[in-house]
């Protein structure tokens, strides 16, 4: 997939009552450089904040992949549950990251509820995530465990789980 | 720069729930289709029956920021929405909380004056760096005005 032409930059404001609130706008795509730290950002960040009362705390950007359509295999299993992997950061943080959806080859038969640490996709996944994964201090993850499970109900008015 | 940024890969299964994977990479990665997103989506795909259907990458930065004024309309309830034309003949609005006072015409509290200096200054700043989601140039605002909005929690 290639990224989109533009790349979204968010900027999010408090004003004095402690509200947020925020104002976005979209840049061309640059990927090889961070969209926050260039001039087409402080540019435009300079000429918004004298026309709000609000301070503008914080930004963000998004970079987009086109989207591709394909079909998902029907299963037994759906998006609420998760193949959860735990690891632990740089810091002795564990962090849980999940996976939705897996396949129960991901885990040991027949109980099906706990990750199978054989060969197969979820080794791999495991072994994508800790060679790719960086913590906040820009250390690495270390994989810990997996196991099954299974999301409580939506939230009223969400659609993701 | 952040020492991480956000990918996340979208999913969607066999009876049409979304779902998100995120993860964090490297703060030097700012392509989502960059060599170790891909690694994750590839191997998140072969693990999963849902279809991945796009990613996001997304950075964060703080902003030197100065204590917000309890002049002009001073809750991000009160929004600018600024309308620009794109060089295609799209129209594109842009908002921006809390507005100072002093930007809209004559007699008027909501009609932003587009000959105002503020206004033209951003005005330039946009056309001259933003684009429209499909990557089209701005070209001057052609209108603006105050509006509120309802608050949206935990925004």
């Amino acid at each position: 997939m290639a990224d989109n032409p533009t790349q979204k930059i968010i900027l999010r404001f408090l004003d004095m009552t402690g509200k947020k609130g925020r104002s976005e706008f979209w840049i061309t795509t640059n990927t090889s450089a961070d969209p926050l730290a260039g001039s087409y950002y402080s540019t435009v960040l300079a000429a918004i904040q004298p026309l709000s009362t609000a301070t503008i705390f914080a930004a963000l950007s998004e970079t987009t992949e086109h989207v591709v359509v394909s079909t998902p295999v029907s299963s037994t299993w759906d998006s609420r549950d998760k193949l959860v992997m735990q690891f632990q950061d740089s810091m002795g943080r564990y962090r849980l990251y999940k996976a939705p959806n897996p396949k129960t080859t991901c885990f040991v038969s027949p109980a099906l509820q706990t990750m199978s640490t054989a060969a197969g996709v979820a080794l791999s996944l495991t072994a994508a995530l800790s060679s790719n994964m960086v913590d906040r201090v820009g250390g690495a993850f270390t994989f810990i465990r997996g196991y099954r499970l299974r999301s409580k109900r939506l939230r009223p008015g969400s659609k993701r789980y | 720069m952040a020492a991480s940024n956000l990918y996340s890969v979208n999913t969607i299964d066999a009876n049409g729930t979304e779902a998100k994977f995120r993860v964090p990479v490297a703060g030097t990665i700012f392509s989502p289709s960059a060599a170790g997103p891909l690694a994750i989506k590839t191997a998140l795909k072969n693990a999963i029956n849902s279809a991945v259907v796009g990613g996001e990458l997304s950075t964060a930065a703080t902003v030197a920021s100065y204590t917000p004024a309890a002049t002009g309309y001073f809750t991000v309830q009160d929004r600018l929405v600024l309308t620009f034309p794109g060089e295609d003949g799209s129209t594109q609005n842009y908002r921006i909380p809390a507005p100072v006072d002093g930007i809209f015409e004559a007699g008027s509290d909501s009609i932003v004056d587009v000959g105002n200096a503020l206004i033209v200054t951003y005005s330039g700043a946009m056309g001259a760096n933003a684009k429209t989601e499909a990557n089209i140039t701005l070209e001057d605002i052609s209108s603006g005005l105050r509006t509120g909005t309802k608050l949206e929690k935990g925004r």
